[in-house]
C-alpha cells in the first residue's frame, strides 16, 4: 500500500515537471476576470509621404491604379496602422479561435490584399490570384521551412499552413515592389493597429507580461505590462525610425 | 667460548663469514636491495598511488554520476510513457506486456501448438522421403529415355519399349503432384506455427523498445563499478619507419588516462577525462584501435605520467601538439592534399606557402614544380622606370602596404647594383605595346573599375573589395592605389587590352574591353598618383657600369630574387634558402636563437617569431638573407601550422589516405581554383564568394532590395558539374559568353590551357558526383505532343515562363535584376536531367532562388495537360528546352547558310554582280 503511494507520487512528479517543461503548448480555457489592454501607437516626429511605387512590369494589369508603398502608413492623426502588438510570454489564457472561413490575401492589382494578416498556427490560409498573371509566394522565414511557390493565372486559390508562430515576410518575384506579412499566432494575444493607431486586446488573465510592437519599417519595441482583473490598461506607444 | 649469547654468536657467525669471504657482504647488500627493490615495485604496482589510477578512479566515478543521470531521465520517461499507455492503450504498458509475453510463451507449449509441430515434422520428413523417391525413379525415366531415342537413332525401338516409357513419365508425374500437395500442407502448417512464435517476438520487441534503454544504462551502470585498474593501451604493430627504414610498431597509452576520449557524455567535464572534440567527424574516420594518439598528437606514447607522456620536460624530439598544431599531422596520411576536410587552419598555411612563394628560395617535396609566384623581369624597363625599382626595391610596403613581395632590408649600394642587372637584363627584350592610350574619360573608367570586375582580384583607394575577396594581410593582386606614379600609359593600355602580350604567363585575364573602355580605364588608373612621389635617393648613378652591373649578378644571386621572378641568366640557379622537406621535425636545439633571448625555446617560438621578422636571430657574425614578410601574429602562426607539417617520416601504406580518381581530380581542380582566385567571385563548395560583400551595398545605395541585389552576385558554383553539359563549360571557361545579361561584372577570359579547363571539368563533375562525359549532348528530341504541351504550360496563360526568362531575342518586362537566363542557351548549356530536378524543386538545388517551384502543390498542376500527370509535363518541358535552342539555331544557321547560297547565286550572275556594284 505504502509503496504503491510512493510509486504513485513519484509518478505525479513527473507527470507534472513534463508538462512545465514543455512548456510550448498553450493552453485555452475560459478567463472569467479578465482585463484589457488597449491604446494607441503613434509615430514620432513628422511622417514622411508614403513612396510611391513605380509599376514596371505587367502594366496592363498592374498599372491599372496609382499605387504607394505599405511599409509605413501614418493616419492624420499621426497614428500607425498595421503595427503588430503581442504579448509575447503568455502561456495559458482564453481558447484561440478559429476563424469560420480560411484566413485569405488576395494579389489584387499586383498588390497583397490585406498587407498584414494574423493566421493561427496549423491553421489553413488561402492566396489568391484575382489578377489572371503569374504571380508566386516567397516566403522568408526562420521557424517555418522557406517556400517558393508559383501561382500561375489559371490557379486562383492556393492553401497554406505555418507551423511555427513567428512573422512571417511574403514576396512575389515577379513583382519586385509587392510585400506582405503574414503574423502566425501561438495564441489569441496579437492585435493589429487600425488605420488610426488603435489596438485593443481584451480578456488577459491579470498578471504582468510583456508587450511587443512590431512594424515591418520601425522595427521592434517592447513594454512590461500589468493586467489587473476586470480593469482595462492604457498603453500607449511612439515609434520612430530605427537608428 | 660456548657460554657467549646469541648475539655474540651472531656477530661472531657474521665476523667470521665476511672474514672468510669478503665477497659476502656486497652479495648481501645487493640482495637486500634486491629484495626492497621486489617489495617496493610490487607495492607501486599493487597499490592505488599511480597517477593513472587515480586518474581512473576518478573517472569512474565522474561515468557513473553522468550515466546515473541518464538513467535517472530514462526511468522518469519511461515511468511518463507507462501512465500515457495506462490511458491511452491498457494492452501496451509494460506489465500488461509481460503477461502477453508469457501467454504467447505458454500457448508455444500448448496442445495446438505440438500437434502443429509435430505434423510439420511429419510432413518434413514424408517429403524427404518422397524426394529421394522421386529422385530415383526420374533417374530410371531419364536413362530408359535416352536408351530409346539412342535406339530410335539406330532404328531399334520397339513399340513396347515407348509404353514403359510412357508408364514411368506416368509414374513420376503422378509422385510430383503428391509431394506438391504435401508441400502446400507443410507451409500452412509453416505460417500456423510461425504465428505463435511471431506472437511472441512481437511482444519480445515491444517490451525492449520500451525498457531496453533504461536496461542497458543498468548494465552500464553495474559494468562501471565493476572496473579494475588497468593500463589501456593501442599497439599499432607497424606503423611508421624509423631512420633505418624498418617499420616498427607503436604504443599509445594515453587512454589510460585520457579514458572518455571516445564517451561523448564526457563534452563539459574537466581534462583528462574530457571527450575529443568533434568526435565524430574525427574519431569517426580515424578510430583510435588503428590510429593511435600520437599520430596527430606526438608525445611519447609509453610513457604513464603527464610530463613524460606529454613530452615535456625531456629531450624528447616530438613533444604534444597542441591547438591547431594538431593539424599539421594530417599531412602524415593525407600525402598531397591541400584541402583537408576540418583542417582550416592547416588549409589556410598550406595556401600561404604556396601564395607567398616560400617553395622559391626552400627546396620542399611536393612543391617542386609550382610556378614562380612574381612577376617576370626580364622587360620590366617597359613598364617601371629605374628609379621607381630602386624605390620600390628599397620598400615594397612603402607603395603597396598589402604586397606579397618581402622586404630584403637592401643597403642603397646593393640596391642600385640590383637595378642596374635589372635594367641591362631587360635592355635585351623589344617590347612594344600593340596599342597606345588615346585619351579616354577618369569617371567612366571609376564606373568600370568598380562593375565590370576588376573589384575582385585589385584594390584602389577606397575600393578595398579584395581584400574580403582574398582575407589575408596581403593581397592577390597589385593594389593600384599609386598606379599613375608607378607605370606609364601605353604600357598600362597595352596590358589591359592583352596582359599575355607583355608577360605571356600572367594571371592576370582580359575582360574583353572595348578599345574607349580601355582607354577610360587607363585614364582612370593613371589619375591614381601617389600622393607625396617618393624622394629620389640623390639620382642613380650612371647604371651601364659593368662592374655595378657584375655586383648587382652576385646579389641576385645570393639574395635568389629568381626564386619568385624569371631573370633572365639565372635559369638554372640553385634555390638558396634551406630544404624544408623535414623542416617540422626539427628539435628547438637544431635550430638557432641567435641573440633573441625574450623567443620562447621551442619550434614553435623559433618559427612564428621568425615568420614575423625573418631577421630576428642574425647576430654580426650569422647575417641572414631571409627577407622580411611581417606577417602579422595571426597569420605567422597559421604558416607556421602548415610548416610543422613537413614531415618526411614514412608512414606504413595501409595509414596513408590513398586518393581516389576522384580526390585527385578535386585536389587538381582545386589548384586551378586557388591558383586563379575564381573564390573571390565565385562561392565554391562553402569558401569564397565574398565579392557579395561590395556588390550588395552598391545595390542598395542604388535603392534595390536585399534580394534585388542578391541577383547581381555572381552565381555559387556547388551544383556545377550537374547542372550543366561539360562540353559547354569546357567553352565557357576558354571563352566566355553573356548567360545573365543584367550582370555588369563579368566572367574574364583567364586564356586557360585546354589542361586547366579540363581539370576545372573534372573537378565539378568529381564534386557533383556525376560521370565524366564530355559528350553529353543526348539526341533528345522533343516529341510533337512534348512541344504542344511545352507551349501551353509556359505560355501565358499556364506558367508564363516568359514573364522572368529570356528567350532568344525575347526579352521579358520589368527591371533587368527580375530577369531570368535565356532558354535558348539550355540546350548547349544544361544538362537534361538537371533542368528535370531543377523544375520538381527549384528550392532544393538553390535555396532562396527567385524560381518558384510549379510541381510540388498539387493544385498548381494544370489538369488539362497531358492529363495532368506532373512528371510527363516536367519531361515536356525538359525536352522542349533542349530542343528549343538548337530548333533556333538550326534555323539561324540555316538561314546564314541560305543567305551564303543566295550571296553566292547573285556572284555566279554578272548582272547582279554589277548592280551591287551600282549600290
Amino acid at each position: 500500500m505504502k509503496k504503491n503511494l510512493t510509486i504513485a507520487i513519484a509518478l505525479g512528479t513527473v507527470v507534472a515537471l513534463s508538462v512545465m517543461a514543455s512548456g510550448q503548448g498553450y493552453i485555452g480555457e475560459d478567463v472569467p476576470d479578465g482585463g484589457s489592454i488597449s491604446g494607441t501607437i503613434k509615430y514620432n516626429g513628422t511622417a514622411p509621404a508614403p513612396k510611391k511605387l513605380t509599376v514596371d512590369k505587367d502594366v496592363a494589369v498592374c498599372g491599372r491604379q496609382e499605387k504607394t508603398a505599405e511599409d509605413l502608413l501614418v493616419g492624420a492623426n499621426g497614428g500607425i496602422k498595421n503595427v503588430v502588438v503581442s504579448i509575447t510570454n503568455i502561456g495559458r489564457g482564453k481558447k484561440l479561435v478559429l476563424p469560420n472561413k480560411p484566413i485569405q490575401i488576395d494579389q489584387l492589382d499586383c498588390q497583397f490584399t490585406p498587407h498584414i494578416v494574423l493566421v493561427p498556427a496549423n491553421t489553413k490560409m488561402e492566396v489568391l490570384n484575382s489578377d489572371g498573371i503569374l504571380h508566386n509566394i516567397h516566403t522568408y522565414s526562420v521557424k517555418n521551412p522557406p517556400l517558393n511557390k508559383a501561382q500561375p493565372k489559371f490557379m486562383k486559390k492556393m492553401e497554406l499552413t505555418f507551423a511555427q508562430p513567428e512573422i512571417v515576410k511574403v514576396t512575389c518575384d515577379a513583382h519586385n515592389w509587392m510585400r506582405a506579412f503574414i503574423v502566425v499566432q501561438g495564441h489569441p494575444y496579437h492585435a493589429l493597429t487600425d488605420a488610426n493607431g488603435n489596438f485593443k486586446i481584451d480578456n488577459v488573465p491579470p498578471g504582468t507580461y510583456t508587450l511587443e510592437f512590431w512594424q515591418e519599417s520601425l522595427g521592434k519595441q517592447t513594454q512590461e505590462v500589468t493586467v489587473a482583473a476586470g480593469k482595462e490598461l492604457p498603453v500607449n506607444m511612439t515609434m520612430g525610425p530605427k537608428k | 667460548m660456548r657460554s657467549l649469547t646469541f648475539g655474540a654468536r651472531k656477530s661472531n657467525f657474521f665476523r667470521d663469514t665476511f672474514h672468510k669471504h669478503p665477497i659476502a657482504v656486497v652479495f648481501l647488500l645487493t640482495s637486500l636491495m634486491m629484495a626492497l627493490l621486489a617489495v617496493s615495485s610490487l607495492l607501486g604496482e599493487v597499490g592505488e598511488n599511480k597517477a593513472w589510477k587515480k586518474y581512473q578512479a576518478r573517472y569512474n566515478n565522474l561515468e557513473y554520476q553522468l550515466s546515473l543521470a541518464k538513467y535517472k531521465v530514462a526511468q522518469a520517461e519511461f515511468s511518463q510513457k507507462q501512465i500515457e499507455l495506462a490511458q491511452t492503450n491498457p494492452d501496451e504498458t509494460l506489465p500488461r506486456l509481460k503477461q502477453r509475453l508469457a501467454e504467447a510463451q505458454k500457448a508455444l507449449s500448448s496442445p495446438e501448438y505440438r500437434k502443429q509441430t509435430s505434423q510439420r515434422e511429419r510432413y518434413e520428413s514424408e517429403l524427404l522421403a518422397l524426394r529421394a523417391k522421386l529422385q530415383s525413379v526420374r533417374d530410371k525415366y531419364d536413362k530408359a529415355a535416352s536408351r530409346y531415342e539412342e535406339d530410335q537413332r539406330n532404328q531399334r525401338a520397339t513399340p513396347g519399349q515407348k509404353t514403359e516409357l510412357t508408364k514411368l513419365r506416368q509414374n513420376f508425374e503422378a509422385l510430383q503432384a503428391v509431394i506438391d500437395s504435401v508441400e502446400v500442407l507443410n507451409q500452412i502448417s509453416k505460417v500456423r506455427l510461425a504465428k505463435f512464435l511471431d506472437a511472441a517476438t512481437e511482444i519480445e520487441k515491444k517490451i525492449k523498445a520500451q525498457a531496453g534503454f533504461m536496461r542497458q544504462l543498468q548494465d552500464q551502470l553495474i559494468n562501471i563499478k565493476k572496473r579494475v585498474p588497468k593500463i589501456l593501451q593501442v599497439v599499432l604493430p607497424s606503423f611508421e619507419a624509423n631512420p633505418f627504414g624498418q617499420f616498427t610498431q607503436r604504443v599509445d597509452r594515453c587512454i589510460s588516462c585520457h579514458i572518455g576520449i571516445e564517451n561523448p557524455l564526457m563534452l563539459d567535464v574537466p581534462q583528462p577525462f574530457r571527450t575529443h572534440p568533434r568526435l565524430e567527424e574525427i574519431l569517426g574516420n580515424h578510430p583510435i584501435r588503428n590510429f593511435g594518439c600520437t599520430t596527430c598528437h606526438e608525445g611519447k606514447g609509453p610513457a604513464l605520467e603527464k610530463r613524460a607522456a606529454h613530452g615535456f620536460g625531456e629531450k624528447w624530439e616530438f613533444p604534444l601538439r597542441t591547438g591547431a598544431y594538431v593539424e599539421s599531422a594530417c599531412r602524415k596520411c593525407h600525402i598531397g592534399q591541400s584541402e583537408i576536410p576540418g583542417a582550416k587552419v592547416y588549409n589556410k598555411g598550406a595556401r600561404m606557402f604556396v601564395e607567398l612563394g616560400c617553395f622559391g628560395c626552400h627546396e620542399t617535396k611536393g612543391y617542386e614544380t609550382l610556378g614562380k609566384v612574381g612577376p617576370g623581369l626580364n622587360n620590366i624597363i617597359a613598364k617601371l622606370t629605374p628609379q621607381f625599382i630602386f624605390n620600390w626595391l628599397k620598400n615594397p610596403k612603402a607603395h603597396h602596404s598589402r604586397t606579397r613581395m618581402p622586404n630584403f632590408l637592401l643597403s642603397d649600394s646593393e640596391t642600385v647594383a640590383i637595378v642596374a642587372y635589372l635594367v641591362a637584363n631587360s635592355k635585351k627584350s623589344d617590347f612594344t605595346p600593340q596599342i597606345k592610350y588615346t585619351g579616354g574619360l577618369v569617371e567612366r573608367g571609376q564606373l568600370l573599375f568598380g562593375t565590370v570586375g576588376c573589384q575582385g582580384c585589385h584594390t584602389a583607394r577606397e575600393n578595398v573589395t579584395a581584400h574580403y575577396a582574398f582575407d589575408r594581410s596581403y593581397d592577390f593582386a597589385p593594389d593600384l592605389s599609386q598606379i599613375g606614379s608607378m607605370v606609364n600609359a601605353d604600357w598600362l593600355a597595352d596590358w589591359i587590352n592583352n596582359p599575355r602580350h607583355f608577360r605571356p604567363r600572367t594571371k592576370m585575364p582580359g575582360l574583353r574591353l572595348s578599345l574607349q573602355e580601355t582607354n577610360d580605364l587607363v585614364a582612370y588608373l593613371m589619375s591614381l598618383k601617389a600622393s607625396t612621389e617618393p624622394p629620389a635617393v640623390g639620382g642613380l648613378p650612371d647604371l651601364n657600369s659593368s662592374a655595378l652591373i657584375a655586383r648587382g649578378n652576385d646579389l641576385i644571386k645570393s639574395y635568389g630574387c629568381f626564386g619568385c621572378h624569371d631573370i633572365r641568366g639565372f635559369e638554372n640557379a640553385p634555390k638558396v634558402g634551406v630544404p624544408l622537406s623535414n623542416f617540422g621535425n626539427k628539435v628547438f636545439d637544431q635550430l638557432f636563437f641567435g641573440n633573441a633571448f625574450d623567443v620562447p625555446r621551442s619550434w614553435e617560438g623559433w618559427t612564428v617569431n621568425k615568420l614575423k621578422n625573418s631577421r630576428v636571430y642574425s647576430t654580426e657574425m650569422i647575417q641572414q638573407r631571409m627577407p622580411d614578410f611581417a606577417l602579422p601574429d595571426s597569420e605567422a602562426v597559421i604558416l607556421s601550422v602548415f610548416l610543422k607539417s613537413l614531415d618526411e617520416r614514412i608512414i606504413a601504406a595501409e595509414h596513408v589516405a590513398l586518393p581516389t580518381p576522384d580526390d585527385e581530380a578535386r585536389e587538381a581542380g582545386w589548384q586551378v581554383i586557388t591558383n586563379h582566385n575564381c573564390l573571390a567571385c565565385h562561392s565554391i563548395n562553402g569558401q569564397g564568394g565574398k565579392i557579395a560583400l561590395a556588390i550588395i551595398p552598391e545595390m542598395l545605395k542604388e535603392g534595390k532590395t536585399e534580394d534585388q541585389a542578391r541577383a547581381f552576385v555572381p552565381p555559387a558554383l556547388d551544383g556545377e558539374g550537374e547542372k550543366v553539359q561539360l562540353d559547354w563549360l569546357f567553352g565557357f571557361l576558354k571563352n566566355p559568353s553573356v548567360i545573365r545579361p543584367w550582370f555588369t561584372i563579368r566572367m574574364p577570359t583567364f586564356y586557360l590551357s585546354d589542361d586547366e579547363a579540363t581539370t576545372l571539368l573534372r573537378y565539378f563533375s568529381a564534386q557533383a558526383k556525376t560521370k565524366f562525359v564530355l559528350e553529353y549532348k543526348e539526341a533528345i528530341q522533343a516529341t510533337p505532343e512534348q512541344i504542344g504541351a511545352a507551349r501551353l504550360l509556359m505560355s501565358k496563360d499556364y506558367f508564363s515562363c516568359y514573364s522572368c526568362h529570356i528567350s532568344g531575342s525575347k526579352t521579358p518586362e520589368g527591371p533587368l535584376e527580375g530577369w531570368a537566363p535565356d532558354f535558348a542557351l539550355g540546350h548547349q548549356r544544361l544538362r537534361y536531367d538537371w533542368i528535370v530536378k531543377w523544375l520538381k524543386d527549384p528550392q532544393k538545388l538553390q535555396p532562396g532562388t527567385k524560381m518558384p517551384s510549379y510541381f510540388l502543390d498539387p493544385s498548381g498542376v494544370p489538369p488539362d495537360v497531358l492529363g495532368g500527370d506532373v512528371d510527363r509535363q516536367i519531361h515536356a518541358i525538359a525536352s522542349y528546352l533542349m530542343t528549343l535552342g538548337r530548333a533556333q539555331r538550326m534555323a539561324e544557321i540555316q538561314n546564314r547558310s541560305s543567305q551564303v547560297v543566295s550571296y553566292v547565286s547573285r556572284l555566279n550572275q554578272p548582272q547582279t554582280q554589277q548592280a551591287r556594284g551600282r549600290e
